[in-house]
């Protein structure tokens, strides 16, 4: 997986690509610690590339969206694709996020 | 069979005329024979209207029995068309225990416990990461501890070259140093102490790190779950069931047709097999006519009859058929069933003699021809 960030409209996007696995909760808690103490008020994670996720990167969303909400800020999901789409329509992401198709 | 006909017929004997016969008398025989065939005529008359009815009867009573027949066929190709499109279209539903269940519903229970599985499942992970996370906070933490350690460590190894500096200086110092001396080995001990403590720490910080790898290899266990075949089985599901249902429909749609189509050509050949069968209607008018026709004929007959026999000498009136008349019209009847009705007819019509000579001709004509008298069958 690879992983960018970048603050646009005092927002930060998170751009993923490739697999999204548990191999990957370290860097991934960083950009969530670095998103907390900062003043950005939404977050998105842009994932057009982003091929394919298992539990701990759906688990590591719903981490995500518990730092949002305590931080009071918002979060979405933008652009998932194939397996990934398939699987937060599995887990109703649609409920706990919002989903930009 | 008895081919004979009409003009084969020997004259009565009562009436037989002989050349030297008066005139008159001629004339008075030839008008007997034409009662005597009048008579036969009119039995005959009655043997046809006798025949005709019956066969009348027998048409109508057959064209509505198949009729009838074909309406029931009909109804019942009808019938089984509706219990198969009925079948179909129940055919995604089953009954279990008083309760109705629907193969789509089913199929969208399914797909709600494997999402709800699945939901488990990336909670399960959320919390796990969680834990990990802590877990990675506590090896910082203990990074932090293993850091102090090692200054205090630094801290010891400073305090040891001290205490044998001090000791050096003591030695030196002779008597004025064995103070110092004493403070000296205090000191190194107390270093020795600090050391082992330092150890003694170093060593759990190391057996509590190695218990949180272990932890955390079981947590990553739990927490990395390939869900693909989630969301392939339930790929699958929706596709086997959109394919039941669709196959359902359409054998639901083609039985429709079908039952349509039965419904119409049933329908469509009732109607011509009703509007074949008033060939019926026109034969029983043919026929009525006939019997009116025979009718008149009869009476025209007794009419003519009772003017006749006024201008005939020697009679009482009552003239009787000539058996030699009948005989012929039986002879030509093959039909067993049908010359016994019509034996019948004669005698109610004919005198006591004539019934006689007409048993006795039944009789060998039996012998004779015996197969005139089976049953006629088709």
């Amino acid at each position: 997986m690879s992983l960018n960030t970048t603050v646009k409209d005092n927002a930060l996007e998170v751009k993923l690509s490739g697999r999204l696995g548990f191999e990957d909760h370290v860097e991934f808690k960083q950009v969530l610690d670095d998103f907390v103490s900062s003043q950005c008020h939404e977050i998105r994670f842009l994932l057009d590339d982003l091929a394919e996720v298992d539990s701990s990167g759906l688990g590591m969303f719903l981490l995500a969206k518990e730092a949002a909400d305590d931080k009071g800020v918002s979060i979405s999901l933008v652009h998932p694709k194939g397996q990934v789409k398939a699987l937060f329509e599995l887990s109703d992401f649609e409920d706990i996020f919002r989903i930009v198709a | 069979m008895n081919n004979n006909t009409f003009q084969s017929i020997d004259p009565d004997q009562d009436f037989d005329a002989t050349d030297q016969a008066d005139p008159a008398d001629q004339k008075n025989d030839c008008l007997k024979k034409w009662m005597q065939l009048a008579k036969a005529q009119q039995i005959t008359i009655a043997i046809l209207n006798s025949e005709l009815g019956l066969l009348s009867n027998n048409m109508e009573s057959s064209t509505s029995n198949i009729t009838s027949n074909f309406e029931e066929l009909t109804e019942f190709a009808t019938e089984q068309s509706e219990h198969l499109l009925e079948f179909l279209k129940t055919s995604n539903n089953f009954t279990k225990d008083n309760q109705e269940y629907n193969i789509e519903a089913i199929m969208d229970m399914i797909n709600v416990a494997i999402s709800r599985i699945t939901q488990l499942v990336v909670r399960s992970s959320k919390d796990c990461l969680a834990v990990v996370y802590g877990f990675d906070s506590l090896v910082q933490k203990f990074s932090k501890i293993e850091a102090l350690l090692f200054d205090i460590n630094s801290i010891n190894k400073q305090t040891n070259i001290l205490a044998l500096n001090a000791k050096i200086e003591a030695q030196r110092a002779g008597s004025h140093g064995a103070g110092f001396d004493v403070v000296a080995n205090e000191v190194k001990q107390l270093s020795a102490l600090v050391q082992n403590l330092s150890e003694s720490i170093s060593s759990q910080v190391t057996v509590v790190r190695n218990e949180l790898k272990d932890s955390f290899e079981v947590l990553k266990r739990v927490a990395h779950i390939d869900l693909t075949e989630n969301t392939k089985m339930k790929e699958k599901i929706d596709f086997l069931v959109s394919a039941l249902v669709n196959n359902n429909e359409k054998l639901a749609d083609r039985a429709v047709e079908a039952s349509q189509m039965i419904a119409q050509t049933a329908s469509d050949n009732l109607s011509q097999v009703v509007q074949d069968m008033q060939f019926q209607d026109h034969a029983k008018q043919q026929i009525e006519n006939i019997t009116h026709i025979l009718e008149t004929l009869d009476r025209e007959y007794e009419s003519l009859k009772a003017e006749t026999v006024n201008s005939i000498q020697h009679t009482d009136g009552n003239l009787i058929a000539n058996t030699e008349y009948l005989k012929t019209v039986l002879s030509n009847c093959s039909l067993g069933a049908m010359r016994n009705r019509m034996a019948k007819i004669i005698e109610e019509n004919a005198d006591a003699e004539t019934e006689k000579a007409m048993a006795e001709f039944l009789n060998n004509d039996e012998q004779e021809n015996p197969d005139n008298q089976q049953v006629d069958l088709f």
